[in-house]
C-alpha cells in the first residue's frame, strides 16, 4: 500500500515537474522589439550651378530668358518650405562699375521687363502676380509681355513652395530674364541668388 | 580608300566625345546637397555646452564646396513663413554655436559629418530659443550668369532649462458648410507661453452614412508668442457629397474635441450642371405656362359670340 502510494506520488511529482518545466519554459519566452529610427533628411538640387542669360542687344532691346529647376526631397512628414532670395544685399547684376538694375516689379506686382533690367518669374506661383504663363526660354528675342519681378533681398525671400507632407523630387521651375538694348555697356554681368530649403515645424 | 574610312571614324568618334563632353558639362554643374537630421530638440542647462553633429551628403554627380553657419530662426505670420533674419533685442542665439568646420569640399557620394557645440550663457532666461544650422553650396561665379547657391537647414529647438510658462489655446476651428473640393478645415492654435509645444491633430471625415473617408493624424509645433493656422485639406475630395467632419486637438496635457461640422461639397462642374438643370426646369415651366395661356386665348377667340350678346363698343 505504502509502495503504491510512493509510486503514485512519484509519478505525480514527475508529471508536475515535466509540465511545470514546460510551463516555466513557455513563460520564459519573450518578445523582441526591433526598432529603427529613420532620420529625417532634406536635399536640394538645382539643374545648374549657374544660369546663363547672355544677350546680344539691339537698339530696340531684346530679352533672354533661361530656366532653372530646383528639386527638393524630404522624408520629413511636415513637408518643406523652399525660398528664393538674393545672396547679398545687392539686387543688381554687376560688371565692374556697370550694373543691370533689377526689375521694378515685385512678386505681388510684377511687370513686363523694361530694357536694361533683369528679374525672375515662376509660372502660377500662389500669391504672386506672375500669372500662369507658360514661359518659354528664349535667346535675344523680342521682349515678351510676361511679367517679371526683382529677386527679393536675402532678409525677405519669396516662398516658392510650401508643403505639408513627404516630398520626392518635387520640382519648381524658376525663369530668369535679362533685357538689354545697345545702351547697356558690354561686359560680364553676374549676380548670386540662394535657394533655401528647410523642413516645416 | 582608307582615308575616307579614317575620316568617318574620326568624325564619329569626335562626335561621340563631343556629346559626352557636353553631357558631362551639363551634369557637372548640378549640385545636390543633402542634410540630416532636419530638426533637433535640445534641453540645455544655462552655463553648459552641448555637442552634436549633422551630416552633409553629396548625392549628386559633381563635387562642390559648401560652407556651414548658423542663423536665427523665427516665423512670420500665421502661415509660419520661415525667417532667418536677426531680430532687434532678441538673444543672439547664433553666437552660441561653434562648428567643427566653416566649410569644406565634398565629392559625389561622400558624406561629411559636421560637429557643433552650443554653449548657453549662464544668465539665459528659461524658455525656447531657435536657430538654423545651414550647409550652403558655394558655386564659383562665371561670366554673364546668375550663380545659384543652395542651402539646406537643420532647425534647432533649444530649451533653456528652468521654470517656463507653458500656455496655449485653440482659437478657432473653421469648416464652412458649402465648399468646393478639396474639403478643407482650418484651425488656429496660439502659444502664449515661453516655449514651443507639439500639437497633436486628429481629423476625420465621414460620409452621410458614417463611413470614414479620410483621416489625418499629425503633430505640429507651435512656437512661443505665435498663432499658427493649420489647414487640413482632403486632397481626394469627390465632386459631390455631404460629409461630417470631426476631430480632436491635443496639446499641453489638454485634449479638445472639435465640434462636429457638416459640409456640402460641390465642384464648379457639378454646380454648373445643377444650374443648367434648374434653368431647364424653369424654362419648361415657363414654356408650359405660355402654352396654357396661348391655348386659353385660342379658345376665347374661337368661341362664337351669342346673337343676343351686345357688341362691345
Amino acid at each position: 500500500m505504502l509502495k503504491s502510494f510512493r509510486v503514485v506520488t512519484g509519478a505525480l511529482v514527475a508529471l508536475v515537474f515535466i509540465f511545470g518545466s514546460a510551463a516555466v519554459a513557455s513563460a520564459a519566452t519573450a518578445n523582441t522589439t526591433i526598432s529603427s529610427q529613420i532620420n529625417a533628411v532634406i536635399s536640394l538640387l538645382s539643374t545648374n550651378g549657374t544660369v546663363n542669360v547672355n544677350v546680344t542687344p539691339t537698339s530696340g532691346g531684346v530679352q533672354t530668358i533661361a530656366s532653372d529647376t530646383a528639386t527638393v526631397s524630404t522624408n520629413d512628414v511636415d513637408g518643406y518650405t523652399l525660398q528664393l532670395g538674393e545672396n547679398t544685399g545687392a539686387s543688381t547684376m554687376v560688371s565692374g562699375s556697370n550694373t543691370i538694375p533689377a526689375s521694378a516689379g515685385s512678386v505681388v506686382s510684377p511687370v513686363a521687363m523694361a530694357v536694361d533690367t533683369w528679374g525672375f518669374r515662376v509660372d502660377g506661383l500662389a500669391g504672386s502676380g506672375f500669372g500662369a504663363g507658360p514661359t518659354s526660354p528664349q535667346s535675344s528675342a523680342a521682349i515678351s509681355a510676361l511679367k517679371f519681378a526683382a529677386v527679393p533681398a536675402s532678409g525677405s525671400p519669396v516662398t516658392l513652395a510650401d508643403t505639408s507632407a513627404v516630398a520626392t523630387n518635387a520640382t519648381t521651375t524658376v525663369y530668369y530674364g535679362v533685357a538689354a538694348d545697345t545702351s547697356q555697356p558690354s561686359g560680364t554681368y553676374t549676380n548670386v541668388v540662394t535657394y533655401t530649403a528647410t523642413t516645416n515645424p | 580608300m582608307i582615308k575616307p574610312r579614317l575620316i568617318k571614324i574620326a568624325v564619329s568618334t569626335g562626335g561621340l566625345f563631343t556629346l559626352l563632353a557636353f553631357s558631362g558639362t551639363a551634369l557637372a554643374t548640378a549640385q545636390d546637397i543633402t542634410m540630416s537630421p532636419t530638426t533637433v530638440s535640445q534641453v540645455i542647462q544655462p552655463g553648459t555646452t552641448v555637442d552634436g553633429n549633422f551630416l552633409v551628403i553629396d548625392q549628386g554627380k559633381s563635387a562642390y564646396n559648401f560652407q556651414v553657419y548658423a542663423t536665427p530662426y523665427h516665423v512670420i505670420g500665421e502661415d509660419y513663413t520661415p525667417d532667418f533674419t536677426i531680430l532687434p533685442n532678441a538673444p543672439k542665439v547664433v553666437s552660441w554655436f561653434k562648428f567643427s568646420t566653416a566649410g569644406e569640399s565634398i565629392s559625389p557620394g561622400q558624406t561629411k559629418s559636421v560637429g557643433y557645440s552650443i554653449t548657453m550663457p549662464k544668465n539665459t532666461t528659461p524658455g525656447g530659443y531657435y536657430a538654423v544650422a545651414f550647409a550652403e553650396t558655394k558655386f564659383p561665379q562665371s561670366g554673364n550668369s546668375i550663380t545659384l547657391n543652395e542651402r539646406v537647414g537643420e532647425v534647432f529647438y533649444i530649451e533653456a532649462a528652468g521654470p517656463v510658462v507653458k500656455k496655449g489655446q485653440l482659437l478657432t476651428w473653421s469648416v464652412p458648410f458649402f465648399q468646393k473640393p478639396p474639403l478643407t478645415s482650418t484651425m488656429r492654435v496660439e502659444d502664449s507661453g515661453g516655449i514651443n509645444f507639439p500639437t497633436t491633430i486628429n481629423v476625420k471625415v465621414e460620409d452621410a452614412f458614417g463611413q470614414a473617408k479620410y483621416t489625418l493624424a499629425t503633430v505640429k509645433q507651435i512656437l512661443p508668442q505665435t498663432i499658427r493656422r493649420i489647414i487640413v485639406p482632403w486632397a481626394l475630395t469627390p465632386s459631390l457629397g455631404l460629409f461630417k467632419v470631426t476631430g480632436t486637438v491635443s496639446f499641453l496635457s489638454t485634449r479638445t474635441t472639435l465640434p462636429t461640422r457638416w459640409v456640402l461639397v460641390m465642384s464648379p462642374t457639378v454646380q454648373l450642371a445643377f444650374g443648367l438643370i434648374a434653368l431647364l426646369i424653369i424654362l419648361i415651366f415657363v414654356f408650359g405656362e405660355w402654352r396654357k395661356m396661348r391655348a386659353k386665348r385660342q379658345i376665347k377667340q374661337e368661341t362664337p359670340r351669342h346673337p343676343d350678346q351686345p357688341k362691345v363698343p
